[in-house]
C-alpha cells in the first residue's frame, strides 16, 4: 500500500525562492466509503504560486482528494494544512479555498455580477466594494458588460469564465479546479487552458487542477501528480513524467506508448538489459532501476519507433508487417503487426518515404528510447 | 402535418373538461342570474341580479366570505410551515429513508376523507386522548376542547392538503442542483446562509405552487368545516350547501359559488403580480 516513490515534496519550480513554505500540504490523506478506500494515505505539497495537476483514470481518487481539501468530504484519516494552519476539522466555509466545479455550479437565480460577488459578500465585504471587485474580475475574464446576464443566457465557455472569476475574486489560499475544462469542446478548451494559465501566473494564485486528460495536465502544470487507485504513482515536472515514467502504469497513462511485457532475458553493459516477451520478441533498453531479473515492461513511444525497410546496426530491429496506416497532419501513423499478432504503433515523419499496407518492414527503435520498467502493484 | 396531429391528443381531456366543468359552470352562472321564488329552485327563463344583491348586502354572507378567506390563509401558512421542513428532510434523505417517509406522507391520501375527519373529532374532543393526557399529566384542570371551532378546521384542512404540499415541495427541492449548495459553502457561506441565499430562493416556485394548491382547496372545502367547525362561523361552501338542499334557493347558491370562484381568481392574480414585482426588485440589487 505504501508507494515506493518519495513523498510529493517539490523541487522548486522556476521563479520560486528556496525554502518557501508550501501553501498546501496534505499528510496521509485518506478517505474510505465503507470498505472502499478511495484515497489511500497520500502525501503531497503545493508551493506558493504553483500550478499542480492531479491526473489519473476515472475512479483513481483525484476528485475525492480535491473535495477533501475543500472540506466537502470528511477525512477518514490524515490532515490538510493551508498556509501552515491545520484545516482538517474546519467546515468548507472556513477554509478559504475556492473551487471551480465541472458543471460550474453558477447560481441560476442570480445574475453574473451577483454570482461573482457572492464569495466577497459572504466574507462581509461591503456592497459597493464587492461590486467593484467583481467588475474587476469580470474585466480580467474578458466578460465586461455581462453583469446583468443570467447564467442561462451564457454559452458554456462564458459560464466557465464566470465560474473561474467567482473563485479568483475571493483570493483563496488555494484554487481548486475539478475537471473545470472537461465540458468544453476541443478548440474552446485549448483557448481557455492558455487563458487560465495566464491568469494564474498573473495573479500568482496557488492552484490544484484535477483532470483525466493527461495532455491538459502536461500543458498547464508546473508539476504533475499521477494517481491510480487511491495512491500517487509519480509526482514530477511534466517533462520528467513524460520522458522518465516511474512505472509501466505512468508510461501507459501519460502520452502514447507501446508496452512490451515480459521478463529480463539478459543484462548488458551500461545499465541496459534485454526484455523477452512471451511471443519471443526481444527488445533492449534501459530503465530508472537496474533490472537484473523478474517481470517488467519495456516501453517505447510511437514517435521513437521508426519504420524502415532494412534493419539498422546497433538498434532494436523488430520484423513486422504493416497492418494499416493513416495520415495525421505532420506525420503518418502506422500500426505494424509483429510476432505473436501484437500490434505496435509507430510514426513516420511526412518527408520520409512511407511503406504501404502489407509491406514487410523493420521497426527500428534506439535502445536509448526504450524504457524498461518493473511491474508495480498498480502497473 | 405532425404538429397539428399531436394537438388531437388533447381532445379527450378538453371534451371532459368542457362537459363536466365549463358547461356546468356556465349553467351555474346562468342560474345565478335568475329570480328566486319560494317553493321552487329558481324561476327558469327569468333574469335578475337579486341574488348577488342579497349576498353583497347581507352582513352574514359577507362575514362568511371573510371567515372562509381568513381560515384558508391560516391553513395555508400552517400547512406550509409544517410541510416545508418535512419536504426539505425528505429531499435530502438517503434512498431507504426517503421511501419510508414518502410512504408515510402518501398513506393518508388513501384514507377516506370522512374517516380522517371523524378521527380528528375523536382525538380532539374533550373525551379524546389529547385532552385526557393533558389532564393526567396535570397541565390542565378541565377538558380541552379543540373541536367545533377554527383550530379544528385548520387542523383538518392542513391534514388534507399537507401530502400534496409536501410532494410538490419535495420535488422542487430535490431538483435543486446539490453542487450549488457545495459551491455556496465553498465560497464562504455557512449552512444557514446557504439555505437563506441559495436553497430558499430556488425553492420559491415550489412554495408558491404548494400555497396555491392549499389555498384554493381550502377555500372550497366542504366536509371539513361542517364536521369540525362551529355552527356560528361558516364557510361559504356551507352556505351554498344549505341554499341548495335546505332553503332550495338555487339562484342564491349559484351566486355564492360564482362569487367564491371570482374571489379566488382575483386573489391568485394579485398574488402572482405581487410575486413578480418582488422577484424583479430582488434581481436589481447585489445580494
Amino acid at each position: 500500500m505504501a508507494e515506493t516513490q518519495e513523498p510529493g515534496a517539490a523541487t522548486q519550480p522556476p521563479g520560486v525562492t528556496a525554502a518557501a513554505q508550501p501553501d498546501l500540504r496534505c499528510v496521509g490523506l485518506t478517505k474510505a466509503f465503507g470498505r472502499n478506500t478511495v484515497v489511500d494515505h497520500i502525501d503531497f505539497e503545493v508551493l506558493p504560486g504553483e500550478f499542480v495537476s492531479i491526473v489519473g483514470p476515472s475512479g483513481c481518487g483525484k476528485t475525492t482528494t480535491l473535495r477533501l481539501i475543500a472540506g466537502l468530504e470528511d477525512l477518514t484519516d490524515g490532515a490538510v494544512y493551508l498556509k501552515g494552519r491545520d484545516v482538517s476539522k474546519l467546515p468548507p466555509e472556513k477554509r478559504n479555498t475556492a473551487m471551480v466545479f465541472q458543471s460550474y455550479a453558477l447560481f441560476p437565480h442570480m445574475n453574473v455580477l451577483q454570482n461573482v460577488a457572492f464569495g466577497l459578500r459572504m466574507r462581509r465585504v461591503g456592497r459597493a466594494e464587492a461590486r467593484d471587485r467583481a467588475r474587476e474580475a469580470l474585466k480580467r475574464a474578458r466578460l465586461e458588460g455581462f453583469d446583468e446576464r443570467k447564467p442561462s443566457q451564457l454559452s458554456g465557455g462564458q459560464r466557465q469564465r464566470v465560474a473561474v472569476a467567482r473563485a479568483l475574486v475571493v483570493e483563496p489560499d488555494v484554487l481548486l479546479l475539478d475537471e473545470a475544462l472537461t465540458n468544453l469542446d476541443r478548440r474552446l478548451r485549448q483557448e481557455l487552458q492558455l487563458e487560465l494559465k495566464r491568469l494564474q501566473k498573473e495573479l500568482g494564485i496557488t492552484s490544484l487542477f484535477v483532470t483525466h486528460d493527461q495532455e491538459e495536465a502536461l500543458t498547464l502544470s508546473d508539476r504533475v501528480i499521477v494517481m491510480s487507485e487511491g495512491v500517487i504513482a509519480q509526482v514530477e515536472a511534466p517533462r520528467e513524467v513524460y520522458d522518465h515514467p516511474a512505472s509501466a502504469f505512468v508510461a501507459g497513462f501519460i502520452g502514447e506508448s507501446n508496452r512490451f511485457a515480459g521478463s529480463v532475458s539478459c543484462v548488458l553493459a551500461g545499465g541496459r538489459c534485454t526484455v523477452r516477451t512471451e511471443d519471443g520478441l526481444e527488445i533492449t533498453g534501459a530503465g530508472p532501476e537496474l533490472m537484473t531479473a523478474g517481470m517488467c515492461t519495456a516501453v517505447a513511444r510511437p514517435r521513437n519507433v521508426l519504420v524502415r525497410h532494412e534493419p539498422v546496426e546497433g538498434m532494436n530491429n523488430i520484423p513486422g508487417v504493416v497492418n494499416v496506416w493513416g495520415y495525421k497532419g505532420d506525420s503518418y501513423e502506422y500500426i505494424v503487426e509483429v510476432a505473436g499478432g501484437r500490434l505496435v504503433n509507430a510514426m513516420v515523419p511526412r518527408r520520409e518515404a512511407h511503406p504501404d499496407s502489407g509491406d514487410k518492414v523493420f521497426l527500428v527503435v534506439d535502445p536509448e528510447d526504450v524504457y524498461v520498467l518493473p511491474d508495480r502493484p498498480f502497473a | 402535418m405532425p404538429r397539428i396531429g399531436r394537438l388531437w391528443l388533447a381532445v379527450p381531456a378538453c371534451l371532459i373538461t368542457l362537459a363536466f366543468f365549463v358547461v356546468p359552470m356556465l349553467f351555474m352562472g346562468r342560474v345565478s342570474l335568475t329570480e328566486h321564488v319560494s317553493g321552487g329552485a329558481y324561476v327558469s327563463g327569468s333574469w335578475s341580479t337579486a341574488s348577488y344583491h342579497q349576498i353583497l348586502t347581507d352582513p352574514l354572507h359577507l362575514k362568511s366570505f371573510a371567515y372562509t378567506l381568513w381560515v384558508s390563509l391560516l391553513a395555508t401558512l400552517v400547512c406550509l410551515a409544517i410541510s416545508y421542513p418535512l419536504a426539505y428532510w425528505i429531499s435530502r434523505a438517503g434512498a431507504k429513508l426517503k421511501v419510508l417517509l414518502l410512504f408515510c406522507v402518501i398513506v393518508p391520501l388513501w384514507t377516506n376523507l370522512l374517516t380522517l375527519l371523524y378521527g380528528w373529532l375523536i382525538i380532539l374532543s374533550p373525551g379524546g386522548f389529547i385532552s385526557k393526557w393533558l389532564m393526567d399529566v396535570g397541565l390542565r384542570d378541565e377538558p380541552l376542547r379543540i373541536v367545533y371551532n377554527t383550530p379544528a378546521v385548520v387542523i383538518g384542512l392542513v391534514q388534507i392538503t399537507a401530502p400534496y404540499a409536501i410532494l410538490i415541495m419535495t420535488a422542487v427541492l430535490a431538483g435543486i442542483d446539490p453542487f450549488l449548495r457545495e459551491a455556496s459553502r465553498n465560497l464562504g457561506a455557512s449552512r444557514l446562509r446557504t439555505f437563506v441565499r441559495v436553497t430558499l430562493p430556488l425553492s420559491m416556485p415550489g412554495i408558491a405552487s404548494a400555497a396555491t394548491v392549499i389555498f384554493v382547496w381550502a377555500m372550497g372545502e366542504y366536509a371539513t368545516p361542517i364536521l369540525l367547525g362551529s355552527s356560528s362561523q361558516r364557510f361559504v361552501s356551507q352556505n351554498i350547501g344549505e341554499d341548495m338542499f335546505a332553503a332550495f334557493n338555487w339562484s342564491r347558491a349559484s351566486a355564492l359559488a360564482v362569487s367564491l370562484f371570482g374571489l379566488i381568481v382575483v386573489l391568485l392574480v394579485v398574488a402572482q403580480s405581487v410575486g413578480r414585482i418582488l422577484a424583479r426588485r430582488r434581481e436589481a440589487t447585489v445580494p
